[in-house]
């Protein structure tokens, strides 16, 4: 087992598997900024290439591009407030903000230190659970989705703040969202006015990238400024930004078991467990006074889970050709191109090359980081540039984020509702994450619980890991009620505090 | 014709302009593509592909059996076709590619630039007069398909069934297979094949795609699934090795294909009790004759139709794409004449029998 | 409009949104109805309370301007988090609209009525933007809107904006067209007329012929 995992580590370092590691990094590096090719696309692009190599070359090649692509994404969702990938949105709340303070830097350092421990944490827990993870995978069934599609939807309270009744609102126009397509049971086509573009329901990418970016744009221009509005020392501190993640070590270490944990399950993924970690981070600390306006923790919290989930995503994957989304689905055809069954075998047979896996996913995010931190200054020098410069860029690489995912000019028109959408919501103090949440967990919700009805009928409910998982989510949604009650008996309040600040 | 009219213009205006060096001037006045005979100009058409680009529109995001195929092809057919155009893949994913299929059908240029590889399921629910489909099967150029496979059912070993009979008669076991939405080719198949052989098969509707359907009869939450072979024994192989946990109890068609994973399957329409249900039966496995096909809209040239037929034809039979693509699916290659009969075949289906096929679909519970 | 009104507009469209949903959904089979159904009439109820707190919020608001204000935080209660970030975001406009004016520490200083008409020019340009592209494509499109844009909104000098609108087509052509063979379109001109990307009859065909001949 040890042989295996040095073993997996030296075959990192032949000469044509390192080589192709840093080509697909630096591959991973450039598509992770720009918006809408995501990790997915890129892997199909690469593809091809990978018939010729050997099994330790093309995974070396392909793994490194995916580690990366997560990494990098966050670095424009810091800068200009365009998630670079649609896991890296969440960044955006705190990131963004951080920038416009001046503090760039610092956003930088921390979401790229805690990307990295998040893959760190991530790769080894694949490699640690390999052997065992074997009977958690296979307890999740529909009902347990079900269930924790649900306990999703708790977070809800954490990411709307004080504001719980907008943010529920939210949540349910987001879940509402959810039912557009057709009907997973009949196949009947719901709230799609009649266009085929709709059947696969409102595009998460476009919503979010209109959701949060557009405002942004619309902001830089209003204020006039360069994007950050001040200059804090050198940079704010790239270092200061390593830091945090250090000084903050357990939001960090969490998030990513968070963001692991999320990955592991088939189903869910990045796109909730940024979210997720964001609302532990808000959860976890007690002055939430900072959050949205620029805390590195909640920066550090999304950094370290969409890294973290692709450790996690590969379990499954590997232990049982049981992929968790279609990046893994895609690997799965990767692994079978090259001859390699995945399931129990691999664990045997190809323990090294799965332990090199974990070293692939290691190193590649390494050099990423090295290489960010040697491009940082100049990164984020470009938040001084004047803003006016900058818009149409921004305007465009929205557009293309929108447009990417499915070619169609039909998504850019939905980022384009909902930017204006989101700019009433900003300048009405509508909370925007419970939309999204709403919207990614909608359709979760309704196929499992119909599965779940048709298996088990009601009884399904009483399954002792839902009832589990449901009394997680009521001390979830409660929690911060029961603080409130507390902190009231001992003549503390927060929002007392807060408003004073007005 | 007056669109017609309009393209000319812009084109003789550009051209007057001396801007332009290449123009498709023969595309403009050729007439539609009739029944295809394979001869053409050979200078004509590399004249007009020369410096162009093709594109295969894809009706699948990146990443899938369409996506991987077309990207495979498209490495290779371009050497094939007279002026070697670049070709390159654009994924249009959307109502499980309807939506690619009517864009190209009749949103996008019709001078042979523009190729598309969709669902052949599609041409099943052309036929059933599904909403959304705005093309015709039988207009499409068809360019050839590039695997085939029969459908087939498994179930859990775990399940204790070995052989379909148990799944029949009074005494039958009910068993629970995966199903997506209606009309997708893993609930159908297995709705048809319940009406015709009365097999218990309790469908359960809403996954999430062929691939959830998997892990959720893996994890044992259902007992099996219809799927096409070509899947079990590609991207499903992990039923199968290194220990088989699947036992394969029916395969659409009339004999079962020699391979020790089926030993024990048998023949759906070598046991199906009379004509109608085996009509059912061939009807629903008959779009997995077309695995991954391609197709051009109609009104393209003659020329260029035969041409880019004989490059796909040429393509499937490459060396070197037949070697990379073996070590990713099976190649069953068919050429553009055969897809189209098969596809018109499908389509004269008589309208009593397609009322059978939809009352077939319809039921959501077993007999 | 003040933000308390157009909180409370936007309240009352998501209660008309939902009413739809609601509506559309009458006719369905059970199945495809139970969510919409369940959920929508939930998340209504809780959309009415919103709409009377909004519309509280708003009864406040008539009173004097200056104590609208506070008077809106508090019967708001919004979250620390997204308030926060939302002030440090929107204060210009929120000061603007609120029609208590520019404080000296809101920015470059610019005056209510400026900063009404960039929000208005801003807004605009996102439309602009989006019919550019889908009429011209990414690539021919994003020469012309960036330089428009430069030009005639930001009024940046000829040279900046003609350097940076060729920056943008180059970064398109080359990323897209080049190195990843991602095509993004022509454009619905171009399509419309059975044309190529139409910078390929001005650039790219008269370079590639002239090193042909």
């Amino acid at each position: 087992m040890l042989d295996a995992f040095f073993s997996g580590f030296l075959q990192v370092f032949t000469f044509s598997t390192f080589s192709l590691l840093l080509v697909g990094t630096l591959i991973g590096f450039a598509v992770g900024i720009l918006p809408g090719i995501g990790g997915l696309a890129t892997l199909a692009l690469m593809l091809p290439f990978v018939f010729d190599m050997k099994a330790q070359d093309a995974f070396a090649f392909l793994l490194s591009m995916l580690a990366v692509t997560s990494t990098t994404g966050d670095i424009t969702s810091i800068l200009f407030g365009v998630p670079g990938e649609s896991i890296s949105a969440a960044l955006i709340l705190d990131g963004h903000p951080m920038t416009k303070q001046g503090e760039a830097g610092r956003a930088l350092g921390a979401a790229l230190m805690s990307s990295l421990v998040g893959a760190v944490i991530g790769a080894f827990v694949l490699a640690a659970s390999i052997p065992v993870v074997a009977p958690l995978v296979l307890t999740f069934k529909s009902p347990e989705f079900f269930a924790l599609a649900l306990l999703g939807i708790t977070f809800v309270a954490s990411l709307s703040g004080g504001s719980k009744l907008k943010g529920m609102v939210a949540a349910g126009v987001g879940l509402v969202l959810a039912m557009v397509g057709l009907d997973p049971q009949s196949g009947m086509p719901r709230y799609t006015l009649g266009l085929t573009k709709l059947w696969d329901g409102v595009g998460l990418v476009p919503v979010t990238v209109g959701l949060f970016a557009i405002p942004e744009i619309v902001d830089l221009w209003v204020q006039g400024t360069s994007i950050a509005a001040q200059r804090v020392g050198r940079l704010g501190g790239v270092w200061q930004g390593v830091k945090d993640t250090f000084i903050h070590w357990g939001i960090t270490v969490r998030c990513s078991m968070i963001g692991t944990f999320i990955g592991i399950i088939p189903g869910l993924g990045a796109g909730v467990s940024q979210w997720v970690a964001y609302a532990h981070a808000v959860q976890s600390v007690s002055d939430k006074s900072r959050f949205g306006a620029g805390d590195v923790r909640g920066v550090l919290g999304p950094g370290a889970a969409n890294n973290s989930g692709l450790g996690g995503s590969l379990v499954p994957t590997i232990a049982f050709g049981v992929p968790g989304n279609a990046v893994m689905a895609l690997l799965l055809g990767a692994f079978l191109i090259k001859g390699l069954v995945p399931g129990p075998a691999m664990l045997t047979k190809h323990l090294d090359l799965v332990f090199a896996f974990v070293w692939f996913i290691v190193i590649s995010n390494i050099i990423t980081v090295g290489l960010c931190f040697l491009f940082l200054e100049q990164l984020a020098r470009i938040t001084h540039v004047r803003g006016s410069l900058l818009v149409p860029g921004i305007l465009l690489l929205v557009f293309l984020g929108a447009y990417a995912e499915s070619n169609t000019v039909f998504d850019m028109g939905v980022a384009l509702i909902f930017g204006f959408i989101g700019l009433i919501m900003v300048y009405t103090d509508w909370p925007r994450p419970p939309l999204i949440l709403g919207l990614v967990l909608g359709a979760l919700i309704e196929r499992n619980f119909f599965i779940s009805y048709e298996i088990h009928r009601l009884s399904f409910l009483f399954r002792p890991l839902i009832l589990a998982i449901l009394v997680v989510g009521l001390g979830v949604f409660f929690l911060p009620k029961i603080q409130k009650v507390l902190a009231r008996l001992f003549g503390i309040q927060e929002d007392i505090v807060v408003s004073e600040e007005d | 014709m007056r669109r017609r009219d309009i393209k000319c213009r812009a084109h003789g205006i550009l051209a007057v302009a001396g801007w332009i060096l290449i123009l498709a001037a023969p595309s403009l006045f050729a007439a539609s593509a009739g029944p295809a005979s394979r001869s053409f100009d050979e200078k004509a058409v590399a004249d007009f592909y020369r410096g162009k680009t093709v594109t295969i529109v894809v009706g699948f995001a990146p990443g899938g059996g369409y996506d991987i195929t077309a990207r495979m092809i498209a490495r290779h057919v371009g050497k094939h076709v007279p002026g070697n155009p670049k070709v390159i893949v654009e994924n249009r994913p959307g109502a499980g590619s309807l939506v690619a299929a009517n864009l190209v059908y009749k949103g996008l240029r019709k001078d042979g630039t523009y190729i598309t590889t969709f669902n052949s399921q599609m041409i099943l629910q052309q036929l059933l007069g599904r909403e959304g489909i705005e093309f015709d099967g039988r207009s499409f150029n068809w360019l050839g398909s590039v695997s085939s496979s029969q459908f087939a059912c498994g179930v859990h070993a775990a399940t204790g069934i070995t052989h379909v009979k148990q799944l029949m008669g009074p005494n039958g076991k009910v068993v629970t297979m995966g199903g997506e939405s209606p009309g997708s080719a893993i609930t159908d198949t297995a709705a048809v094949m319940r009406a015709a052989l009365g097999v218990k098969f309790k469908i359960i509707y809403g996954y999430a795609g062929s691939r959830p359907v998997a892990n959720a009869v893996l994890s044992r939450e259902l007992d099996g699934m219809c799927i096409s072979w070509e899947s079990f024994t590609s991207d499903l192989k992990m039923f199968f090795e290194p220990k088989k946990i699947m036992n394969m109890v029916a395969i659409f068609g009339t004999q079962v294909p020699k391979h020790p994973w089926l030993e024990n399957a048998e023949a759906a329409e070598a046991i199906a009790p009379n004509d109608e249900a085996r009509t059912l039966l061939k009807l629903v496995d008959a779009p997995g004759k077309l695995s991954f096909p391609y197709a051009v809209a109609p009104g393209m040239p003659a020329d260029r139709l035969a041409a880019l037929r004989t490059a796909f034809d040429k393509t499937l039979a490459d060396p070197a794409f037949v070697s990379e693509y073996e070590k990713f699916r099976e190649l069953v290659p068919r050429n553009g004449e055969e897809v189209g009969k098969i596809v018109n075949d499908l389509l004269a289906t008589r309208p009593n029998l397609i009322s059978d096929l939809k009352e077939a679909l319809k039921q959501r519970v077993g007999p | 409009m003040s933000p308390k009104k157009i909180e409370l507009a936007f309240s009352v469209a998501i209660v008309l949104f939902l009413t739809w949903s609601l509506w559309e959904a009458r006719g369905w089979p059970l199945h495809s109805k139970l969510f919409p159904w369940s959920l929508g009439f939930s998340v209504l109820a809780l959309a009415l309370i919103q709409v009377a707190v909004a519309l509280s919020g708003a009864r406040t608001e008539s009173k004097p301007r200056v104590e609208g204000k506070k008077g809106g935080s508090g019967a708001n209660a919004s979250a620390p988090g997204e308030r926060n970030r939302i002030k440090a975001q929107m204060e210009i406009e929120r000061a603007d609209l609120a029609d208590l004016g520019a404080s000296p520490s809101d920015g470059p200083g610019l005056t209510p009525e400026a900063i009404r008409r960039r929000v208005v020019a801003i807004c605009g340009w996102v439309l602009i933007f989006f019919l550019g592209i889908w009429l011209l494509g990414f690539k021919v499109g994003s020469f012309f809107l960036t330089f428009a844009f430069l030009k005639f909104t930001a009024k940046e000098k000829w040279r900046v904006s003609v350097a940076i609108a060729v920056g943008t087509y180059l970064f398109f052509l080359i990323v897209f067209d080049v190195a990843l063979k991602v095509p993004l379109g022509n454009g619905f001109i171009a399509d419309h007329f059975d044309l190529d990307s139409l910078d390929s009859y001005l650039i790219i065909r008269p370079i590639l012929g002239f090193f042909a001949a």
